[in-house]
């Protein structure tokens, strides 16, 4: 049986890769890059509300706590606490930017909050903003019984 | 009654058919082969085509708004078009690259849209917009990058700047 020579297969193996790379050759298309002028970005800070607070005059009175949208804040949590650093419970979480505290509201808290009503102090109510495990705490707002200490919390609640 | 002549005969005149045909096919193509002619065309440039791109950046808003976890921001409109090769027949496709670095860059993703952001879905990582039959010579491309801050990124990257880029590259089609 012959065998083929060398030189044809040579030929044939230039053939082959001739044709073979020749269209990826011939498919080096143009191209053209440009970068577009520079733009700025920034991770945000989460800021802390700043709380209002306005004593309704209705009957019986109740506290209203507001303050502006936190930019991406998600939520607010709404906390009261007996004293400026002590320990909170949450009251609620919302998204709006306000909320009525009002003696009705504060009876499911009257045991946490026994002492500092009893003695006809202060509670203090504080709002943290969130987004996701951010979390920016506002400076509290004092509030306290609108009326005697016989009235309790039926007697409303304003600020102080 | 058939002969012997005539047997003959009929040959002959297959034959002298068959040489005709021949004959006739031959000198056709002769004919193809020597018939020429050749005509000067006026004379014309002819000149090879070019591929540029120009970006704008609409309304020209180039700060993005700050970014929140699990929130996004959108840039302005980044109008893409090709510049240089009108009346040619080159087609074309677009590809965008987009990165972000700075402190805190590995939370956030990028999404490139073409037209507004949030419409029809995202151009996919590394793929290109071509359109059925390429885009055209001096034809825009609206994009809009969307940002989108991880909800996993941690409380003390707030704050901290980033520099996003955005590159376009024109590629030829139809080759």
């Amino acid at each position: 049986m012959k065998t083929p020579r060398p030189t044809f297969v040579a030929a044939l193996a230039l053939i082959v890769v001739g044709s073979l790379s020749g269209p990826s050759s011939a498919s080096a298309a143009w191209q053209v890059r440009v970068s577009a002028s520079s733009i700025t970005a920034s991770i945000g800070t989460l800021a802390a509300p700043s709380l209002r607070c306005e004593t309704l005059a209705s009957n019986p009175p109740a506290a209203r706590i507001t303050w502006d949208p936190v930019p991406g804040a998600t939520s607010y949590r709404v906390e009261l606490s007996n004293t400026v650093n002590g320990p909170r419970r949450e009251l609620a979480t919302q998204t709006t930017t306000g909320i009525d505290v009002g003696g009705a509201l504060l009876t499911t808290l009257v045991s946490f909050l026994l002492n500092s009503l009893l003695a006809g102090g202060t509670v203090f109510v504080t709002v943290t903003a969130t987004s996701e495990s951010w979390t920016a705490t506002s400076t509290p707002q004092r509030i306290g019984l609108a009326g005697t200490l016989l009235d309790g919390l039926s007697g409303g609640i304003r600020c102080r | 009654m058939s002969t012997r002549d005539g047997s003959v005969g009929r040959r002959m005149q297959w034959a002298a058919g068959t040489a005709a045909v021949l004959a006739l096919g031959t000198g056709t193509a002769a004919a193809h082969a020597v018939w020429e002619s050749t005509a000067a065309l006026p004379t014309q440039g002819v000149s090879s085509g070019s591929l540029a791109l120009s970006t704008q950046w609409v309304g020209g808003a180039t700060a993005l708004p700050p970014l929140y976890p699990e929130q996004s921001s959108d840039t302005a409109t980044l109008r893409v078009t090709e510049t240089a090769a009108s009346g040619t027949t080159l087609r074309w496709r677009l590809r965008v690259e987009v990165s972000v670095t700075g402190a805190g860059s590995e939370y956030v993703r990028t999404e490139v849209f073409v037209g507004a952001c949030g419409g029809p879905a995202p151009l996919a990582a590394g793929s290109a917009y071509e359109p059925a039959g390429g885009l055209l010579p001096g034809q825009s491309v609206d994009l809009c990058v969307r940002t989108t801050l991880s909800a996993e990124a941690p409380s003390a990257q707030q704050g901290t700047s980033l520099t996003p880029s955005v590159s376009v590259v024109a590629e030829q089609v139809g080759i």
